[in-house]
């Protein structure tokens, strides 16, 4: 079994700190690092590929330590988010590079495989400079599994990547960790991990926040106080009936460009959501518009930091 | 050495406008004996511009493309970490990416010297003279540059600096600088391999012992930095 173990990592560059003592196992199966821009997730992917050296503690994979040790990449691929600058070559090419890199036996036959394993074939003997962003991803996912690792690390591999192509990479990955392999991903957008992700690892500003399976991380960022702005065609009696339902916390009339609208505190997203539309239909109030006003994901991050 | 990486290596300096640049410069040297063949009528200045222009100009600025042109780019937008997440050692990574760099070094610096040599009218011993010297500097050249190119983002600069700063500049100033020019050590190993006349005042043992450290001294700082190369995030 692969393992990938961060043991009280930190990383700092300078007087700043980039990672913050974070410790993490992350097995089989897919996993998403997830956090907004900023947050460490590059700095942390880059010291479980070996290309950092952490500031204190230390990772390893297998027990070995990744840092200065080329023979970890027997056993980890790497999709970088940085573009391959061998645009020039054919996407076989490349794969192919990949594998007489890793001195496999038969590098001709592995890469096929992996072309045909991230659906690249038809495009393969095409140069990479010519290939759509989600066409170079599965390349470089390709020239990374070309060696059939045991841990695949993908730093954003969703980035720019159009919404049919990320389709495609997810039931990648999804597939990939079906397969026993180690996937981790890191992502700003939880959409993205919701979907694929079975495990999520929350870093915020360079501090492991939250760990778990998806539920709970969901639940964590659900289970809030939310603000709303709700405008209808009878503010004040929406206000009232508002203040009759047990996820509202409060409710205030404000009109602060002249049109009047109601802020509304909620306590639980999802039952304020669903009772919305009954209640405001019961009443016979039409509801002109509902904003959150704080569902940003930093937001949202922010308060599992609180938490 | 790796196969693998000196191909790669070499498709990224020869296919891309770089290796136009590449192919000039040794033109130029050519170009120029001959213009100065057919103006004067006489055998060109050896002195003058295989030794002053050739392998003081046009030689180091091959091989500092070269190198440079193998190294540099690949580190600085990250890109080498295609290579590097290999369990190819980056010892062998940095040793089969210099070998590129001067294996096309020594056939533009050697060639271009020599045919410039042939069309400027000099004797047979300077035509061997010069590419012997050629290939000699090119060699070296590439393992300094490529330690430079792996030790800084500005690779490129810090090679100029050295060839026209530290060899021509100061050199010419102070002559004890000599003792760390490339082309010092080139000239009083050609000299004596290639049997002309281009004097340096150093032990031939002292040329040799640099000539050692340089080669051995740049590749291997070149592969430790790569040992220690690390990918900086966006953020």
């Amino acid at each position: 079994m692969t393992q990938l173990v961060l043991d009280n990592v930190s990383r700092w560059y300078g007087n700043v700190v980039a990672v913050n003592d974070v410790s993490m196992t992350i097995g089989p199966g897919v996993t998403g690092l997830l956090g907004p821009n900023g947050a460490g997730k590059s700095t942390l992917i880059a010291m479980m590929a070996g290309f950092l050296a952490p500031s204190a503690g230390e990772v390893t994979l297998g027990g070995a330590q990744v840092w200065r040790n080329v023979g970890a990449y027997r056993e980890l691929g790497l999709v970088p988010e940085r573009e391959v600058s061998f645009a020039y070559l054919t996407g076989r090419q490349f794969v192919q590079a990949s594998a007489e890199l890793h001195k496999l036996g038969d590098p001709r036959g592995a890469t096929q495989h992996a072309l045909e394993e991230v659906d690249l074939v038809d495009a393969a003997d095409r140069a990479i400079s010519t290939y759509s962003k989600g066409m170079r991803q599965r390349a470089k996912l390709a020239g990374a599994l070309v060696h059939d690792p045991g841990v695949l690390l993908l730093d954003e591999p969703f980035n720019g990547v159009d919404p049919r192509q990320r389709m495609h990479l997810m039931a990648l990955l999804t597939r990939m960790g079906e397969e026993g392999r180690t996937v981790l991903f890191s992502s700003h957008i939880l959409e993205e991990v919701e979907q694929i992700a079975r495990h999520v690892e929350v870093v915020v500003s360079g501090r492991h926040a939250a760990s778990g399976d998806f539920g709970a991380i969901r639940r964590l960022m659900t289970d809030r106080p939310t603000h709303y702005t709700v405008r209808s065609s009878d503010d004040r009696r929406l206000a009232a009936a508002l203040m009759g339902q047990r996820s509202v916390r409060g409710v205030s009339l404000q009109s602060p460009t002249g049109t009047s609208e109601v802020h509304v505190e909620v306590t639980d997203m999802g039952d304020f959501t669903r009772a919305l539309p009954t209640l405001a239909r019961d009443a016979g109030i039409t509801v002109r518009e509902l904003t959150p006003t704080d569902e940003s994901l930093e937001s949202v991050f922010t308060y599992l930091v609180q938490s | 050495m790796n196969p693998t990486i000196s191909r790669l290596a070499l498709r990224g300096l020869v296919g891309q406008r770089r290796g136009l640049v590449l192919l000039a410069l040794p033109l130029v040297l050519i170009l120029l004996a001959l213009a100065v063949r057919l103006l004067t009528g006489e055998p060109i200045s050896a002195r003058g511009v295989l030794v002053e222009v050739g392998l003081a100009v046009v030689v180091p600025l091959v091989a500092l493309l070269a190198a440079n042109g193998v190294l540099g780019p690949e580190i600085d937008d990250g890109s080498v970490v295609y290579l590097l997440s290999t369990p190819v050692s980056r010892y062998a990574v940095a040793a089969s990416k210099w070998a590129t760099a001067a294996g096309v070094s020594v056939v533009l610096s050697s060639g271009g010297l020599a045919a410039a040599a042939l069309v400027g009218g000099v004797s047979g011993r300077w035509v061997l003279g010069s590419a012997v010297a050629g290939a000699i500097a090119a060699i070296l050249y590439t393992a300094l540059f490529a330690a430079m190119s792996s030790a800084t983002r500005h690779g490129m600069i810090a090679g100029l600096v050295y060839v026209l700063l530290i060899e021509r500049g100061l050199g010419t100033l102070l002559s004890g600088l000599r003792y760390l020019s490339v082309q010092a050590f080139t000239q009083r190993i050609a000299e004596q391999v290639a049997d002309i006349d281009m004097p340096v005042d150093m032990g031939l043992v002292y040329a040799v012992v640099a000539v050692v450290v340089v080669l051995v001294g740049g590749v291997a700082m070149a592969g430790w930095r790569l040992e220690r190369f690390q990918l900086r995030g966006d953020e």
